[in-house]
């Protein structure tokens, strides 16, 4: 046994193993180097999931007829040439390995036609087996036929799934490189089925139409930023459109469909607040970046990508989603028939005199719980304004804070989805907020909800949800108005913390003084807080220290503005009224003005709604009054 | 012996109908004598018995049910009979003695509206024919939609007549007694299978007066001397057939020929525009490929727009303008089409409705079309070419017939309608209040039911309700004798009786009279909504004809998208210049790779192409592509090119394949001749032609030479001049090039690899060499010794070894006797000297000429 050069066929083989995995990676290939030729149309067409036949024809620039027997080489692309050339690469493929890879393991037969020329060329090739190019007549463009892909090496074939599980693997491929080109019409036939047929009228709406339909399309809406260097842009649904998974979501850098964790999450996180835990919004996120701060050499199918300032890409997505989500009110769902709505005069509601009862009486009740007396004390904080970076590691979980707690009940991930199973069209998760129709509180329901009549829609008020949301929207505003007061406890207290946890704390002692807290070294595993922010009973004290002290550990580098909102869902969640407790009358009328009268967002800032309508035509039809 | 009443009054109303099938009505049955009934048996598969009718003999009869007859008539329409419908005009329960009798409409092939009778998407034309000093009016009429149209022929009127029948497809026609006896006439009509019927009753006498009194005076009527009577004819023939209301044919639409491109009939079929040739099926044909229509209406207008190509470029260009817009904004073509499949077939519907044959299922199929109007109208108020802000002006919301529709039929009305509950509650009071004292009534009756139990003791005392006796009290024998005085015994069983009292009988007349007067009642409602409905028809009508349009149109870019065509550039140049054109039917149906080709043709120096190459190499899919493509531009749809210019052709003319007629006793070749002479006859500069292959079926040289000549004459520009697509298997021909103006070489790409061929199905400038027939035979599957054989005589045939030529008596004939003649003459002389008499110096001198003569030969 001697260490021998491998002959080009083998070795060819061998590098089809990483180029070509299954059928999808071939047809990605060829779709790409389809749009590498400037084509305007591409139809790729398979049969028996691609492993007995895939065609891709196009009607790019072609190949020149003394180029033709050259395509099949391996390291010989028209794409690159020179060392330079891997810096700035603006086309798709560059490697000079796909063809190459492909006719190793398969029959191809390559037919292509330049404008310039009269006739095009025909040149085969079988597992390798190059055979001269011959001329052919016929339209300009090319089309590459791959038959009995993988029949000379049947461990990969092995290794193949079902027929119809490639079918849908080449589908994902084709759809994903429509969205990043609406300017070219792609269609893909799957054994003689067309299943995707786009326009190829660069408007990406219209693709998006034909490929995800109507409804999907209706619930979009642009995304557009930049900073400079770095452009984003593309569409997201609405927030109280959603899915389970990310199947609808595509992410494209310089038009290059990727799998990036960091774009993931940084969406992931610009969408809390506005979004359930575990939904998902419809997405297309197409990235621009100078070829040079990026490398596209990474992986073998170039699937993923590495960015030289990280950083400032998680900055410009997040910014992006954050801008598409802010700038309008959340829309309503899509219900029918559409029905002008009675608008009626509504009378004022008196509420300053309620909300002080309020108030008064939750600090009555605070006070008969414990001992403790709260003094208000303000407090100016100053934080550095040039505080615009975010964090990007990995998802924030906040349901996990939240396993302990009894009372409040933690939403399943598909909430979405049940709720819109259940209740079709007619529940809106998110509520238009018309003022002018008056409301009327019917009561509570078990002791959880609150009951509201309003216009043609029973509202629903989650009474924890909803004044977890007010209190957090209190303190976000003074902590963006740097008007932090935490208030002093009379009787410090004293926690005993995890080691890992108090160290965290004390690491971050000045981050807890800007939310409210004051905590010093109390020796061993304990801390001494003598301030909180307002509030919290003293049980909930610990734990939500506790809490914020876990997310600062898990999100190493999380930034201050990231970590203190955080921080402030967890002691707004803890701090509301649970489910569970009655509320008097005073109280719901409070709570619920608040909400209807006042908020602009309406899901708490776990993601979970705090009012739904269900619309009067919905129940009418479930006693079968209506059709 | 003589007949029965009831067989006089057969014979009586027979009399006014020979020509029909009657339908005679008999209780529930429609029943057929004599002739019908044997007719009838045979074609509709049914029994024939018989009927006494007075005489010795039983009558022959054959019937079938009143309400399934629907299904037979068809049948027998189908088969190419009219049927005519006799109804009792009375209830027998009324009348003493025989019940009056009438007929009440025939069915004829153009007037058969029953639903499924008619395919959905083509029309079904009447067409009425009146000649007059030498000039052909004709008028179409289709009574299922309301559509009317005429024109007028005034020269060629043969030809003419059979363009016109080849738009418009009637299945029948009305002619005029000028027309009957005019043996050309009844020939092509003949030919088309039409349905041909004499004007017994004045059908187009006085037609000022008709269309005055049927279109009023205004001036869209033309009240000529040709066209008028036979709008006339049409209109009196159907009135008198249906004998109902045909007011839902509210106008008439004139046009000329010249509007349109004349295609002939043999043209296409050649060309497969709505049918292939081999199997006459639509799947293959080029309607196939463009009609995407989601409604009826859309189905027929793509088939009409088919059937008339336009002339005009301005029209063409409105079309073309429309399916642009329609094929940038996938997501309106899309919603829209969308829409659109929840239209039904509106015009027929209303074709119902107006002849009062329609039911509540019809109106509610109306009103369910209806209300996808202002959808659709509202999603088109953004569109900016004419054609569809045209389509969407004219379209209604008819909001108020939908509503109307909505208020008064329920929305799944009952199969059977004889027994009422088809109208809404709510719609009308004395209805609902009707209803109710049913519904009510129906409980006092139980409540009755209850009382009597408590009054008599009799636990287990029904109340029941049969045919015979109404509602009864029913009592087991056990209780019998508890059966208070006022109870009647009206029925006997088994065990028990049942009793009849004064209270129960009034409470039955009540129920009884209720349910008679709603049902009566909702009949009469029905007949007024219909009638309101029919009020509305032409608002209805033009909202119809705009939805077909539009599916036309949407139809058009949806297949112009999936199918990458290019919008055309139409105009009036007499160029047709085609690049990487491709053809549609082909390249959908081909699972190879579809070479495209350009094409060049004006009227200068392409103005006739010769196309030569062998067969099966695509010579006859280029040209037909050609042809095909022009009739797409000036269709109004985009073409399969990457570019095309069409310059507006009059006709498209063919002469394609070989088809023996031999039906009609003619050979191949008379075949051809006739169409290459129709060509001839008819083809001007404007025109486009098609030759493949004319000069086969005769021996070489007379093909060689009658191709030669036709070639000449349509390339000279004085005498036709037309554009022209020649393929020829004559080599020769191709030397024309260079003598003719005009005439360009082309011809099929090959390419030799050692013993076989390959057809590169690329047309590219120059004469073929070779026809390669050998090759082409050994391709198609003739045997391996025929051909190695064939190969052998091929080669001496070249080189000259072997002649195909007879001997040639003639030739050597002339040769001889012109020696032989030269020592006849001599012989003769020698016979005729007499030797005696010469002197010496005399026969010298005879030697010397005879010398001198056999020296000149």
């Amino acid at each position: 046994m001697f260490i021998k050069l491998l002959d080009k066929n083998l070795a060819n083989m061998i590098a089809a193993g990483e180029v070509v995995e299954r059928p999808s990676s071939a047809v990605k290939e060829l779709v790409e180097n389809s749009i590498d030729a400037g084509a305007s149309i591409i139809t790729v067409e398979i049969k028996c999931g691609g492993i007995k036949q895939i065609k891709v024809t196009d009607n790019g620039c072609g190949i020149h007829p003394e180029d033709v027997g050259n395509a099949f080489l391996r390291h010989a692309t028209s794409k690159i040439s020179k060392p330079e050339d891997l810096n700035s690469i603006y086309t798709l493929g560059f490697r000079g390995e796909a063809l190459a890879s492909i006719a190793a393991v398969a029959k191809v037969s390559l037919y292509t036609r330049t404008l310039e020329f009269e006739n095009g060329m025909v040149c085969n090739a079988n597992y390798g087996e190059i055979e001269d190019a011959e001329e052919m007549p016929g339209f300009v463009g090319t089309c590459i036929t791959v038959n009995d892909l993988f029949y000379n090496v049947p461990a990969r074939m092995k290794f193949l799934k079902k027929d119809s599980t490639e079918a849908g693997y080449i589908e994902e491929v084709v759809r994903k490189m429509a969205i990043a080109h609406p300017e070219i019409s792609m269609r893909f036939i799957n054994d003689g089925v067309e299943k995707l047929f786009t326009p190829g009228d660069a408007s990406l709406m219209n693709t998006l139409f034909t490929i995800y339909g109507k409804e999907v399309v209706s619930q979009l809406r642009k995304v557009e930023y930049t900073d400079g260097i770095v452009g984003v842009s593309g569409v997201i649904s609405n927030p109280v459109y959603t899915k389970k998974t990310r199947n609808m979501q595509t992410y494209y850098v310089n038009n290059r469909p990727i799998v990036s964790r960091m774009m993931m999450s940084a969406v992931a996180e610009a969408t809390t607040g506005f979004i359930p835990q575990g939904a998902h919004p419809v997405l297309v996120l197409k990235l621009d970046i100078p070829a040079d701060k990026i490398d596209i050499n990474v992986h073998p199918a170039k699937l993923e990508v590495k960015f030289s300032e990280e950083s400032k890409i998680y900055g410009a997505v997040y910014h992006a989603i954050k801008n598409a989500y802010q700038n309008t009110a959340v829309m309503p769902q899509i219900k029918e028939p559409e029905k002008p709505e009675v608008v009626e005069a509504s009378p004022e509601i008196p509420e300053k005199t309620a909300e002080v009862d309020y108030i008064a009486k939750m600090k009555e009740f605070q006070a008969t719980k414990d001992d403790h007396m709260f003094v208000v004390k303000s407090k100016e904080e100053s934080t550095d304004p040039d505080e615009t970076e975010v964090s990007y590691n990995g998802e924030l979980r906040f349901g996990q804070t939240f396993e302990n707690s009894s009372q409040v009940e933690f939403v399943p991930e598909d909430r979405g989805e049940i709720l819109q199973k259940n209740l079709g069209e007619y529940v809106q998760l998110g509520l238009e907020q018309n003022r002018e129709i008056e409301y009327n509180i019917i009561g509570q329901l078990f002791k959880t909800y609150i009951l509201v009549e309003k216009g043609n829609n029973l509202l629903l008020v989650d009474q924890h949800a909803a004044h977890e949301h007010i209190l957090y929207a209190e303190l976000a505003e003074k902590l963006e108005k740097r008007e932090f007061f935490a208030q002093q406890l009379l009787s410090p207290q004293v926690i005993t913390l995890m080691p890992s946890e108090k160290a965290c704390v004390l690491e971050n002692a000045s981050f807890f003084e800007e939310i409210g807290f004051e905590i010093q070294d109390f020796g061993t595993n304990d801390v001494c807080v003598s301030a909180v922010p307002a509030d919290l009973e003293s049980e909930d004290v610990g734990k939500v220290i506790s809490e914020i002290a876990m997310g600062l550990t898990e999100n190493k580098m999380d930034k201050r503005t990231a970590a203190a909102q955080r921080a402030l869902y967890t002691v707004a969640c803890r701090a509301a009224i649970k489910a569970g407790k009655n509320l008097g009358d005073a109280e719901r009328k409070v709570l619920v003005s608040k909400v209807l009268d006042e908020n602009k967002t309406v899901t708490c800032p776990h993601g979970r709604p705090a009012v739904i309508a269900i619309e009067k035509g919905f129940i009418e039809k479930q006693f079968k009054r209506i059709k | 012996m003589s007949y029965t009443p009831m067989m006089q009054q057969y014979f009586g109303v027979k009399e006014n109908y020979k020509d029909c099938i009657l339908f005679y009505r008999l209780g529930d049955f429609y029943e057929m004598f004599f002739d019908d009934a044997e007719t009838a048996s045979k074609e509709l598969e049914l029994t024939l018995t018989g009927r006494d009718c007075g005489m010795e003999q039983r009558a022959p009869m054959c019937g079938v049910p009143y309400h399934s007859a629907d299904g037979y008539i068809t049948k027998l329409i189908e088969k190419g009979y009219k049927v005519a419908i006799c109804e009792q005009m009375e209830d027998p329960a009324s009348v003493k003695g025989i019940v009056k009798r009438d007929v009440i409409k025939v069915i004829t092939p153009s007037t058969i509206i029953t639903d499924g009778a008619v395919e959905q998407t083509k029309n079904n034309f009447l067409m009425s024919v009146y000649k007059k000093s030498g000039e052909l009016g004709l008028s179409f009429a289709d009574y299922s939609t309301g559509e009317l149209y005429a024109t007028v022929i005034d020269e060629e009127i043969y030809q003419n007549l059979i363009t016109e029948i080849s738009r418009f497809s009637p299945t029948e026609a009305v002619i005029c007694t000028e027309c009957e006896n005019d043996l050309n006439i009844k020939k092509i009509l003949a030919s088309f299978d039409v349905y041909i019927t004499y004007d017994k009753n004045g059908y187009f006498e006085s037609p000022r007066e008709k269309l005055a009194e049927k279109f009023g005076a205004s001036g869209d009527v033309n009240f000529d001397d040709v066209s008028a009577p036979a709008v006339a004819g049409a209109i009196r023939y159907i009135e008198e057939t249906q004998k109902t209301d045909i007011s839902h044919i509210s106008k008439i639409e004139y046009y000329s020929s010249g509007e349109y491109m004349n295609i002939d009939p043999n043209t296409k079929r050649n060309l497969e525009v709505a049918e292939t040739m081999r199997n006459k099926a639509k799947k293959g044909s080029l309607l196939w490929v463009l009609d995407k229509t989601k409604t009826a209406m859309g189905g027929r207008q793509i088939r009409k727009w088919i059937d008339r190509p336009l002339r005009s470029c301005v029209l063409i260009n409105k079309r073309l303008a429309g399916v642009e817009e329609l094929m940038g904004d996938v997501m309106l073509r899309s919603e829209i089409m969308e829409m659109l499949s929840g239209v039904r077939d509106i015009q027929r519907l209303m074709g119902r409705i107006v002849a009062k044959s329609a039911g509540p299922k019809d109106l509610v199929s109306l009103k369910t079309s209806l209300q996808a109007l202002p959808h659709i109208i509202s999603r088109m108020s953004g569109v900016s070419s004419n054609i569809l802000k045209d389509v969407a002006s004219k379209m209604d919301g008819l909001e108020d017939v939908a509503d109307l529709i909505e208020r008064a039929i329920v929305d799944e009305p009952p199969m059977k309608i004889k027994d009422g509950e088809f109208i809404k509650k709510g719609y009308n009071e004395t209805l609902d209040t009707l209803k109710d004292a049913l519904t009510n009534s129906k409980s006092w009756l139980a409540k009755m039911e209850a009382d009597e139990r408590e009054k008599t003791g009799i636990k287990n005392l029904k109340i029941r309700f049969n045919k015979v006796f109404g509602y009864y009290i029913e009592v087991s024998n056990s209780h019998k004798d508890s059966v208070p005085e006022t109870y009647i015994r009206k029925q006997t069983l088994t065990n028990g009786e049942r009793y009849i009292t004064a209270e129960l009988k009034e409470l039955e007349d009540m129920i009884l009279g209720s349910s008679e007067k709603a049902i009566s009642l909702e009949h009469e409602l029905f007949e007024e909504v219909r009638a309101e409905i029919t009020r509305h028809k032409d608002r209805i009508a033009a909202s119809a004809a705009a939805i077909g349009t539009l599916d036309g149109l949407c139809s058009f870019a949806e297949i112009s998208a999936k199918q990458n065509y290019c919008k055309p550039v139409v105009d009036t140049s007499g160029v047709i210049d085609i690049k990487q054109g491709r053809h549609p039917v082909v390249e959908k149906l081909s699972d190879e790779m579809f070479v495209p080709n350009d094409t060049l043709l004006n009227s200068a120096d392409d103005r006739l192409l010769i196309i030569t190459g062998p067969n099966m190499a695509g010579k006859s899919t280029y040209m037909r592509q050609v042809a095909v493509i022009t009739l797409m531009a000036q269709i109004g749809c985009f073409v399969p090119a990457e570019s095309a210019r069409i310059g507006i052709v009059d006709s498209i003319f063919t002469r394609v394949g070989a088809s023996d007629d031999l039906a009609s006793g003619q050979s191949t070749f008379m075949v051809e001749m006739n169409e290459v002479a129709h060509i001839l006859k008819h083809a001007t500069k404007n025109s486009l032609i098609i030759y493949d292959e004319i000069g086969r079926g005769t021996s070489t040289y007379d093909g060689l030479a009658i191709a030669w000549s036709v070639l000449e004459y349509t390339a000279d520009a004085k005498k036709c001049g037309a554009k022209t697509l020649f393929a020829t298997h004559y080599h020769e021909l191709t030397k024309l090039e260079e003598t003719i103006p005009g005439v360009k070489n082309y011809c099929v790409a090959v390419k030799e690899r050692g013993e076989d061929i390959i057809f590169l199905r690329k047309i590219i400038r120059g004469g073929a060499d070779d026809s390669y027939g050998v090759e082409v035979a050994r391709l198609a599957g003739i045997p391996d010794k025929v051909i190695k054989r064939a190969r052998e005589i091929l080669n001496n045939l070249e080189s000259g070894k072997e002649t195909l030529d007879a001997p040639k008596p003639k030739v050597q004939a002339a040769e001889i006797s012109f020696e032989d003649q030269i020592a006849l003459n001599l012989l003769e002389e020698i016979k005729k000297m007499s030797i005696d008499t010469l002197t010496p110096i005399e026969a010298m001198n005879f030697l010397y000429k005879i010398k001198k003569e056999i020296e000149n030969i």
